[in-house]
């Protein structure tokens, strides 16, 4: 061996030189000498470079001479001493470690020597005093020394009761690591090194319960030193390997299988009495049986008993401690400990079942599955947190919460015999801790408004898009966080698991709901939202077992009746409707915000739970939702926003317009309902939603509806948010109503059943089509067939009315008759209904425009600017039966007019573009109109004396090349835009009147419209207009 | 007095009158189903549980529904303004089975009768004159069998024997106004106020068993055939009520001068009736002890037998009046606030009962939710308006 030879070379200089201390005569031999530890050190330092095992034994025992010498000396200081254990922990791991290198011999002498090396008296009295590279040094050893024995085939007879010897040396070695673990808390490596050793020592060499429950009272308590040592952290590695180490002794000291240790459970109640007075101190729960291999085993029953409670009085003591540090490697390590230990040693150690129960309870863990077979302790455990949830809650303590849900989960799953009593109470406890938390909270913020918005925010954007983006973080109850809120939830899901038939919990949640029903509404509120936790929790449950039956193919399909979700919508519907009539017309406080979140999150769990089974509910839930996508509070809207987007994922494959749209019915009876009833709130913004969503062909199936809004107009015109919000959503009708009818694209022209004598334009004819129409026959197919049966009366009341008349004219029922004579009166030649639009549409156009001219009027200026924008709107539509259109004109033209002449530009600019509508549609009708129109605004008009000069002392000619009239003059941009309008208005009516205007007139009119459009634009309007406007230029 | 009540909800679907309604009540349905028809020719089945149609038909060139009757084997007679009666399957096919002609220049409805599988019997006006009845019988299965029994048969000259009290100017009838049927007899309204019970005797004869004059000289708006006697109503405030009184004995021996026979015993008139609140009652139902009536003027009453108003439903009409017509109306503007009817005329009535379904099958029904809500639509009757602008409102009773 090449190497050994270059190794001894390195290593006889270092060797020579300790030897010439190590043989000193002990006369003349310093214990504490510095060339010593000098070359010591050297001789260390050259042997931790080595790799395990790399030194032949040979070479081992030529280093090991100096030292046995040095050994043979009285003494030795404590440095000295230190190196000197670090030399044999390198020569242990150098040479005498694998199987057969580690003579017994020498391992027989080398213990009590190491022992006796780190700690001289037996009651390691010193020890703790010694410095920490010292103490590191002797753990070092006897981990090296211990794990070559662990290799070696001697092992298990190296400790065997026979030789006593070994068997103190054994008992000192231990003290010695226990000592050395308890005073080396700053050092976690060599407590990590003891803790090994220790390992190793028990598991791997003695291997004999019966052997270390002589050590085991000591090592408890050594342990537990290490975890309660005050105010330290104790670092988490140290804790994990201590509990692995006492999880190991305690495994082979209480291993029930070894002690054959069983529970007996008492025949008769003698047998008890006599138990009890044998054992006064032992709960009678606990009769352990054991059957002993030999009398003299040291681990006999009352030992067992003895013992064991210490054990339970350790447990106690630092398994809460750990439970709070949520580590993770704590977490895992004591959850390996605890199952273990109810693995192996749930009847010797009995006593400690419940410690282990609830450790388990506490960490949500069972790997071994222990749980189920303690269903007893764990109902004990869930009954007393149980009874303890209203401080649980108050306290937020989130993992008890969890605990409870994870310990309720395993009874759901194991036990058979399910405690209702226990889930009521579950119930209760929430129900009231939540209810005193919310009422004080509601109560201290009587006074705060939430955070209201406008309720047209659905109709702003893409509501689609909107509801898409909406989060999943809003805490629903105003006094807890999300995360509580959830964990409460959770909690509850787990009692609805447990309720295990859709019977037992709609019995029980009817009973819990049908106790509210004198309660506040926040107690009602709770209940509804605990029993909408619970169906999820049941049918989550149930849904994810099938799943699992689908694979077991039991073959069993469960059909639900959902009898629950029916009970709780029910409660949820009744809710609703309280607060809507609390709410109507008042600002949402925060308790009805909450209300209304929780009403919604219900039908969204019902939904989840009920899947299709949930469609024909929508009948009466989904307008609470949909209404609530538009509500002023953010919260209720999220809410609103998130159970759409369920029904609509659950029903309609994720498409809310389609959702809207299946169920147009439904929501407009809703709204014809509450607009009924007079409420009116957000109904507009609604409808108008639907409307668009649903286009006009279904709006002429409620016409009803908008002739209630009419109604509502004859009533309420006073108001006029309410009157804005109405007239925006006829603009969306309208709109609806343009679409279906009329291709928006078309140019609407002018029918040819109408003249115009417009100077250029021939009989009115604007384009070819009418030139052809006029000039073809008329085709006989085109006149509808006129059907006899329509020439009959339609109905026996006009056929009777015209008989009375005919025969009694002077009967007293004359006013009845007149009254429906009236309405029979042939009206005149029926005119020809050419429009595309029909009859009903247009009567509803007329209608608007009707209301729109009445409310003209309104003081409120935002009303009359949507009025006006709407009628322009109309006019184009109702020109498609142009005389039907002119009397309305007539009617409107007034109203406008006035508008017109407003100081305030705002409401003038959507007056002169309504009026410009008007004037185009209604062409040389309103020819008349317009010149007094203008007369009128010379006198009044504030606008147009910002671009007009007035006349100079009656000459009748405008001054009209003053110099600081230029052409296209600058205005603020108010001014701009009502000049702008007006002056199309102005063109509009040039247009149509043109000859029939004084050129004094006209030169004016368009003098004015020049300083605000380009010269351009209004000379390309007709000949006669550029010869105006260019003299008009020039003379500039 | 009791304001005026909302409909607790109303069904949308047509778009122009509603002009008849018709409650089902299948025994393979497991709930009530509600057929209607309105002024341009749709005919719509609903599921009055989920509130939407199931089905719904128009008839070609949308002529008005006139009136619907339910015959057995799931079929729907259907009369329109054009002059047909048809047979529709109610399967949502909507097949024609079977078509008559039937003069529709009236305000008549028509009376189908089954004879025997297959076999049907059709009472209706006369093809020329309204004043005057057919009757035909009919079998499905062939255009051809359509037979027809009677021609034009009038009661004028058979009941003028009868001895009219003082002050009645009659020379006829006038038009036939109403058909229904009452325990085998057939009745129909006239114009002048007479109501008319009738059987058809085996050899081919009618015998009239049954005459009043109770509405005279007002016309006869509606029948309806209760559980205990037949109702009509009429342009004044009154119901006529009209009962069987004399027993179906024995065939006596009549005179046999004519093919309509006046039945022995009857020699008098009857004229039970009971004062209403309303006049112009142009719709009469009778569900349980309530009382339904609809009048020209777009209200309905419910009253109790003792003619104790128990609730009123109207639609009103928003007050601005608009005139599409290009040349006013000068009569209209004149009388404009007091002329005008307030109310959205009522166009058809039907009463749901209750206890119609007591021990309906709906228990099999599997879904809880179905059951729930069919359960708590069964807790109440139900008044059934349809109105002139194509909705039919539901108001609990």
């Amino acid at each position: 061996m090449a190497s050994q030879s270059a190794l001894f070379q390195e290593l006889r200089p270092l060797c020579v030189d300790l030897s010439r201390q190590a043989f000193l005569p002990p006369n003349t031999f310093d214990p504490s000498s510095l060339t010593l530890l000098n070359a010591l050190k050297r001789l260390e330092s050259k042997l931790t470079f080595y790799h395990d095992e790399s030194l032949s034994q040979k070479l081992a025992e030529y280093v090991f001479v100096p030292i046995v010498s040095l050994l043979k000396q009285s003494g030795l200081g404590d440095s000295q001493t230190e190196y000197v254990l670090r030399i044999i922990t390198h020569l242990l791991r150098l040479s005498w470690r694998s199987k057969g290198t580690f003579a017994k011999e020498l391992a027989e002498q080398l213990l009590p020597l190491v022992t006796f090396l780190i700690s001289q008296d037996k009651e390691n009295s010193k020890i703790s005093e010694k410095p920490l590279e010292y103490k590191s040094a002797g753990c070092g050893v006897l981990l090296q020394f211990f794990t070559s024995l662990r290799d070696q085939s001697y092992k298990f007879q190296f400790f065997s009761s026979s030789k006593p010897k070994s068997l103190l040396s054994l008992g000192h070695c231990i003290t010695i690591l226990l000592g050395l673990l308890e005073s080396t808390s700053q050092d976690p490596q060599t407590q990590i090194q003891a803790l090994e050793a220790l390992r190793i020592l028990y598991q791997e060499i003695i291997g004999d319960g019966e052997i270390i429950s002589f050590v085991l009272p000591g090592n408890v308590s050594s342990f537990v030193k290490v975890f309660l040592s005050p105010g330290v952290n104790v670092n988490y590695k140290v804790v994990v390997k201590t509990l692995q180490v006492l999880s190991i002794i305690l495994r082979m000291v209480y291993d029930d299988f070894t002690l054959d240790a069983h529970r007996s459970r008492f025949t008769d109640v003698n047998e008890l009495i006599t138990f009890k007075e044998e054992h006064p101190d032992v709960d009678v729960n606990r009769r352990i049986e054991m059957h002993l291999e030999s009398p003299s085993q040291h681990r006999s029953l009352s030992w067992l008993l003895g013992t064991s409670s210490q054990v339970k009085r350790a447990l106690d003591s630092f398994i809460p401690k750990l439970l709070k540090r949520q580590n993770q490697e704590i977490t895992d390590a004591l959850t390996d400990f605890t199952s273990n230990l109810l693995k192996h040693s749930k009847n010797s150690l009995s006593n400690c079942q419940y410690s282990l129960v609830s450790t388990l309870v506490s960490l949500r863990r069972d790997p071994y599955s222990q749980l189920p077979e303690h269903l007893e302790y764990l109902q004990q455990l869930v009954e007393g947190k149980a009874g303890k949830l209203n401080n649980i809650i108050k306290l937020e303590n989130e993992q008890e919460l969890l605990s409870l849900s994870y310990a309720l989960d395993i009874l759901v799953q194991c036990d058979p015999t399910k405690d209702f009593s226990l889930l009521k109470d579950i119930g209760g406890n929430i129900l009231e801790a939540l209810e005193s938390d919310i009422t004080s909270t509601l109560s201290r913020r009587r006074n705060f408004k939430i955070t209201e918005q406008s309720s047209n925010v659905i109709l702003a954007g893409d509501l689609e898009a909107e509801i898409v983006h909406c989060q999943d973080s809003v805490a629903i109850l105003p006094t807890m966080s999300k995360r509580l809120e959830d964990t409460i939830g959770k909690l509850l899901m787990s009692a609805g698991r447990m309720a295990g038939q859709e019977s037992q919990l709609s019995l029980l949640i009817e009973t819990t709901l049908s106790e509210q029903s004198c309660s506040n509404t926040i107690r009602k509120t709770l209940a509804l939202w605990s029993s909408a936790w619970a169906i999820r929790g049941l049918y989550n449950g149930q849904q994810s077992n099938n799943e699992m039956n689908a694979f077991l193919d039991t073959g069993e399909d469960e059909e639900y009746t959902y009898e629950p979700c029916y009970a709780i919508l029910d409660f949820c519907n009744g809710l609703a409707q309280e607060l809507t009539v609390v709410q109507e017309g008042r600002s949402m406080s925060l308790q009805e915000e909450t209300v209304l979140s929780v009403v919604l999150f219900t039908i969204e769990s019902v939904c989840q739970v009920m899947h299709k089974d949930f469609e024909p509910e929508l009948i009466e839930y989904l307008y609470t939702t949909v209404e609530n996508l538009a509500s002023p509070s953010p919260i209720v809207r999220h809410f609103a926003q998130s159970c759409s987007l369920t029904i609509s994922q659950t029903l309609y494959n994720g498409s809310i317009q389609q959702m809207l749209l299946s169920n147009v019915d439904y929501l407009v009876d809703s709204i014809s309902t509450r607009l009924n009833l007079g409420m009116t709130e957000r109904v507009s913004a609604v409808f108008a939603v639907i409307c668009k969503i649903a286009g006009y062909e279904t709006i002429e199936t409620f016409k009803d509806v908008i002739e209630t809004i009419f109604k509502m107009l004859d009533y309420y015109h006073g108001y006029d948010e309410l009157c804005i919000q109405f007239f925006q959503l006829f603009e969306v009708i309208i709109l609806e109503m343009k679409k279906r009818f009329l291709q928006v694209d078309e140019q609407l022209t002018l029918g040819s059943d109408h003249l115009v004598t417009n100077a250029y334009s021939p009989w009115g004819m604007t384009n070819v089509k009418q030139l052809v129409s006029i000039l073809g026959k008329p085709n006989p197919e085109d006149e509808p067939l006129v059907d006899e049966y329509t020439k009959e009366p339609s109905s026996f009341q006009e056929y009777f009315d015209s008989k009375i008349q005919e025969a009694d004219s002077d009967d007293e029922d004359e006013e009845h008759a007149e009254e429906e004579g009236t309405e029979m009166e042939p009206l005149a030649p029926k005119e020809k209904w050419s429009s595309p639009i029909p009859l009903d549409s247009y009567r509803i156009l007329l209608e608007v425009f009707h209301y729109g001219d009445r409310l003209l009027t309104h003081p409120s200026k935002p009303l009359r600017v949507q009025i006006l924008q709407v009628m322009e709107l109309i006019v184009p539509m109702l020109s498609t039966q142009y005389n039907s259109m002119l009397p309305q004109i007539a009617n409107v033209w007034e109203s406008v007019v006035q508008c017109t002449l407003s100081s305030d530009y705002t409401i003038v600019k959507p007056a002169c573009l309504c009026l410009r509508k008007i004037i185009h549609y209604s062409g040389d009708f309103v020819a008349k109109r317009f010149f007094e129109l203008w007369d009128r605004w010379c006198q009044g008009s504030s606008l147009l004396k910002e671009v007009r000069v007035a006349r100079s002392g009656g000459s009748g000619k405008a001054e009209v090349g003053n110099s600081q009239m230029s052409t296209h003059r600058k205005f603020p941009p108010v001014t701009k835009d009502a000049l702008v309008a007006l002056a199309g208005l102005l063109l509009e009516g040039i247009t149509v009147t043109e000859l029939m205007l004084p050129d004094t007139t006209l030169t004016d009119m368009l003098y004015c419209c020049i300083q605000v459009i380009p010269a351009d634009t209004v000379a390309e309007t007709s000949l006669l207009l550029a010869d105006v406007v260019w003299t008009l230029k020039d003379t500039n | 007095m009791n304001p005026i009540q909302l409909p607790e909800y109303t069904l949308r679907f047509h778009k122009s009158s509603v002009t008849d309604l018709l409650v089902l009540d299948l025994p393979q349905e497991v709930a009530p189903l509600l057929v209607s028809g309105d002024a341009t020719g749709k005919i719509c089945l609903w599921d009055l549980i989920r509130r939407r149609p199931i089905s719904s038909h128009c008839i070609e060139n949308e002529p008005q529904i006139v009136a619907l009757q339910y015959v057995d084997d799931g079929l729907l007679a259907v009369l329109d303004k054009q002059h047909k009666l048809r047979f529709l399957k109610i399967d949502g096919s909507w097949e024609q089975v079977y078509e008559i002609p039937v003069n529709t220049l009236n305000f008549a409805n028509f009376l189908v009768q089954r004879l025997d599988t297959g076999w049907y019997r059709l009472i209706c006006c006369n093809t020329q004159d309204s004043e005057s009845i057919d009757i035909y019988e009919f079998h499905l299965s062939s255009l051809h069998s359509l037979k027809r029994v009677h021609k034009g048969l009038k009661f004028y000259q058979a009941i003028s024997s009868l001895i009219l009290p003082a002050g009645f100017k009659l020379d006829k009838l006038g038009i036939v106004m109403k058909f229904t049927e009452w325990h085998g007899v057939i009745f129909c309204g006239m114009e002048s106020g007479f109501v008319i019970g009738f059987n058809l005797i085996d050899d081919g004869q009618v015998e009239i068993v049954y005459v009043s004059h109770v509405h005279y000289p007002n016309p006869i708006l509606d029948l309806y055939p209760g559980k205990d006697n037949i109702l009509s109503s009429s342009t004044d405030n009154k119901i006529g009520i009209h009962d069987l009184n004399c027993q179906q004995d024995e065939r006596p021996n009549f005179e046999r001068q004519s093919p309509i026979l006046l039945k022995k015993e009857l020699h008098s008139l009857s004229a039970n009736f009971k004062q209403v609140p309303i006049s112009e009652v142009a719709h009469i139902k009778k569900i349980e002890n309530l009382l339904l009536l609809s009048s020209w003027f777009g209200e309905t009453v419910v009253t109790d037998e003792q003619i104790e108003l128990l609730a009123k439903f109207s639609k009103s009409k928003s007050i601005v009046e608009v005139n599409e017509n290009p040349q006013g109306n000068l009569q209209s503007n004149n009388t404009s606030s007091k002329s005008k009817n307030p109310n959205c005329k009522v166009s058809s009535l039907e009463g749901l009962s209750s206890s119609n379904s007591k021990d309906s099958n709906y228990v099999i029904s599997t879904n809880v939710g179905q059951r729930r809500r069919i359960e708590r639509f069964l807790q109440n009757s139900w008044c059934i308006i349809g109105y002139d602008d194509g909705n039919i409102a539901f108001h609990r009773l």
